[in-house]
């Protein structure tokens, strides 16, 4: 894959700490993902990735450490309604894909996609549903705009969550193991959609344990254990000849596990 | 009555409760006579067996002294503003009937429980005048300054002494003694010293004033089963209209009250949680009747009432207080509703870029309100029922009415049926939609 990279990268971490009580569960992170880049980040549960991601669009405090997406700088602490208008426009650049989709239950499959668009971006709705309509076009979903996100499986609901958050056109993608929770032909379809998403040019990190989805559409894969990266580089290098005995033992375990 | 417990070598126990309820007593064995002022009227003596009279009175009607648009019963009868006059009256009184049967329909009256609730409202304007006995209107006369008698007293009226129907030997015993001290004048001599001694009461121990109670009995005819049904069931449907109209105000301010206050605990600043946490627990922690007695009575006493307020002040009272009162637990319920929304949704929401009131008003509300119906439901029952306590406060809705004319007609159990089949009758659909709502929302976000 090649994209022309830009001279600053679209998200940027530096030395992010974030404790629980006296447990460091990101030691120090550093991480930029370029314009177009597709980043991946994998590493055992509990190294710290899942909350690496909430950091970046501002859903976890974080003690110290910078983090800026496009020209957006938010630094740990702050709070107050200039903070909270922050981290609104942080999030705004940045849509989140949860592992557990959360659909917003009481609307339809439509006026979930809406959302964004009619109360983020303030447009008429008339004018933002045939936009809507066609993001779901492209997830594959059309005929199921009116129904509600019950009636839909798992992959059609994380297919939706998707083109939720594309809706306020982000500048990029977060991905929170976007198919966890999805069964192998589930997860397939979700994960092909991503990879179109990827060919579109889109920024995307993504928390994952899909490995061959790593090693077939990112450009760079950070492995992260006790919170902190500890390796970083294109997935033919770092998925088949790991520097850090750990990436090593994470990826012996994922290949045990399959 | 210790005189004629004197005379009777009888020592009398002396029981207190509520005045409007000593019929009930008499009939259920809690009493066996019942003394305090009790006036002889066609519907008592139905179900009871009177005495003979043993004070004669007349109605008098107690006004403003400066109220220029009553000055006189012709006043009453054709009021020179053109505004029907809105008369107090004790509930099954004789002026209450009196009342009716001189002026129906050119009065509005209001039933009250007490004298000086209904003294302490024509002071403060909230009625135009209260219609009662002369020894009520003597007893309380220095109430206010600024009251009245209101043109000459009319009408007449006894008290007698009411017992069980079966109590015929006691009721003859009883009549002995009431002629001896009526005749020895004792009876004059003890109203006298109390100044209630009035030539009317000339007329006590005449053999026409003796038999007034078998005259009363003879002209009226007792109705019952249908009959007395078909002759009740406007004036009952009508007082539950008005449990309606009270149910459906009040409960729409509680809701909204509740969610507000419910917001406020969860999301909003610190410093206003321990108000509300307040505001929750003395609403919850005392007596609606209590609530209603403060909003009704003592209020305006405080604050000056605005005068086009005043008609509607029972009804406004009534809604507010009932409203106020469940506020206090739909907050609590909201409480949970809102807490029981996974947190994803609002984190969904947020990472949306959805502002943290925008993320409230349409993801976190609404679910949480589809969470809460079946409570919110079951608490609009409730508050159906608890209407009833709104008759303290002068409001006449269905519980009220059943009271009035069960003691009117004395046909307790086919009222209290008919009455019974009413309540159930506007509960029940709410039930089946509350089933409903429950059945057809959206149950959030499966876990």
């Amino acid at each position: 894959m090649t994209t022309a990279p830009c001279a600053a990268p679209m998200i940027e971490a530096l030395d992010i700490v974030q404790s629980y009580g006296p447990r460091r569960v990101l030691d120090g992170v550093s991480l930029a993902v370029q314009r177009g880049e597709v980043a991946a980040l994998v590493g055992a549960s509990g190294s710290g990735k899942s909350t690496l991601l909430r950091v970046l669009n501002g859903l976890e405090p974080f003690h110290s450490g910078t983090v800026r997406i496009g020209d957006l700088v938010h630094r740990g602490g702050g709070s107050g309604p200039e903070h909270e208008r922050l981290l609104v426009a942080l999030r705004r650049k940045a849509g989140m894909v949860f592992q557990q989709f959360h659909l917003f239950p009481h609307m339809s499959i439509l006026d979930n996609i809406l959302v964004g668009p009619v109360h983020v971006l303030g447009r008429p709705r008339d004018e933002a549903a045939p936009q809507a309509l066609e993001l779901l076009a492209r997830v594959g979903l059309k005929d199921r705009a009116t129904d509600r996100p019950e009636r839909l499986s798992g992959g059609e609901q994380q297919r939706v969550a998707i083109a939720r958050a594309l809706a306020v056109e982000p500048e990029v993608m977060l991905f929170d193991e976007p198919t966890s929770a999805l069964d192998p032909r589930r997860a397939a379809e979700v994960l092909a959609f991503m990879s179109d998403l990827a060919a579109a040019g889109q920024t995307m990190l993504v928390v994952t344990h899909a490995l061959n989805f790593v090693q077939r559409v990112a450009r760079t894969v950070h492995v992260m254990a006790d919170g902190r990266i500890i390796e970083s580089g294109p997935p033919t290098a770092v998925l088949q000849a790991p520097a850090d005995p750990r990436t090593h033992g994470f990826l012996a375990a994922e290949e045990a596990a399959r | 009555m210790q005189v004629i417990g004197e005379r009777m070598a009888l020592r009398p126990t002396f029981v207190q409760c509520a005045w409007d309820k000593l019929p009930d007593l008499l009939r259920t064995g809690g009493l066996d006579v019942v003394v305090n002022g009790y006036e002889l009227t066609p519907d008592r003596i139905q179900s009871n067996i009177a005495t003979i009279p043993y004070f004669a009175f007349q109605l008098a009607l107690i006004g403003r002294k400066d109220d220029a648009t009553l000055r006189g019963w012709a006043d009453v009868g054709s009021p020179p503003d053109g505004r029907r006059k809105r008369i107090g009256v004790l509930l099954g009184t004789v002026a209450e009937q009196w009342l009716s049967a001189n002026y129906a329909g050119q009065v509005e009256t209001v039933a009250y429980a007490g004298i000086p609730q209904a003294l302490d409202h024509v002071a403060g304007g909230q009625l135009d005048a209260t219609f009662l006995d002369t020894p009520g209107a003597a007893f309380y006369k220095g109430r206010a300054p600024n009251l009245a008698l209101i043109g000459e007293p009319v009408g007449e009226g006894y008290y007698v002494i009411y017992l069980r129907p079966g109590d015929v030997p006691l009721r003859d015993e009883l009549d002995r003694v009431l002629h001896e001290i009526i005749r020895d004048g004792t009876v004059r001599g003890i109203y006298e010293a109390y100044g209630l001694w009035s030539p009317v009461q000339e007329l006590l121990g005449t053999p026409a004033v003796d038999r007034i109670a078998d005259r009363m009995l003879a002209a009226g005819r007792r109705l019952r089963g249908l009959e007395v049904i078909r002759a009740n069931l406007p004036v009952l449907l009508r007082a539950a209209a008005m449990t309606v109209i009270l149910a459906l105000l009040a409960m729409p301010l509680a809701m909204a009250l509740g969610l507000l206050i419910a917001l406020g605990r969860t999301f909003g600043p610190r410093w206003l949680r321990a108000p509300l946490t307040l505001y929750v627990e003395v609403l919850r922690g005392t007596p609606l009747l209590l609530q209603l007695y403060v909003i009704f009575f003592v209020l305006p006493s405080i604050v000056p009432l605005p005068q086009q307020l005043a008609p509607s002040y029972a009804l406004l009272s009534a809604v507010v207080g009932l409203g106020v009162n469940y506020s206090a637990y739909e907050a609590e319920i909201y409480r949970a509703g809102l807490l029981a929304v996974p947190s994803g949704q609002m984190e969904a929401a947020a990472a949306l870029g959805l502002t943290r009131s925008q993320a409230l008003r349409i993801i976190l509300v609404p679910q949480a309100l589809r969470i809460v119906v079946p409570p919110v439901a079951n608490d609009f029952i409730a508050l159906f029922k608890d209407t009833a306590v709104c008759s303290v406060i002068t409001v006449v809705e269905l519980s009220k009415r059943y009271s009035i004319v069960a003691n009117h007609t004395g046909a307790y159990l086919e009222i209290a049926a008919v009455t019974a089949l009413l309540y159930l009758a506007m509960s029940w659909p709410l039930s089946r939609l509350a089933r409903r709502l429950e059945r057809t929302l959206p149950r959030g976000e499966g876990r």
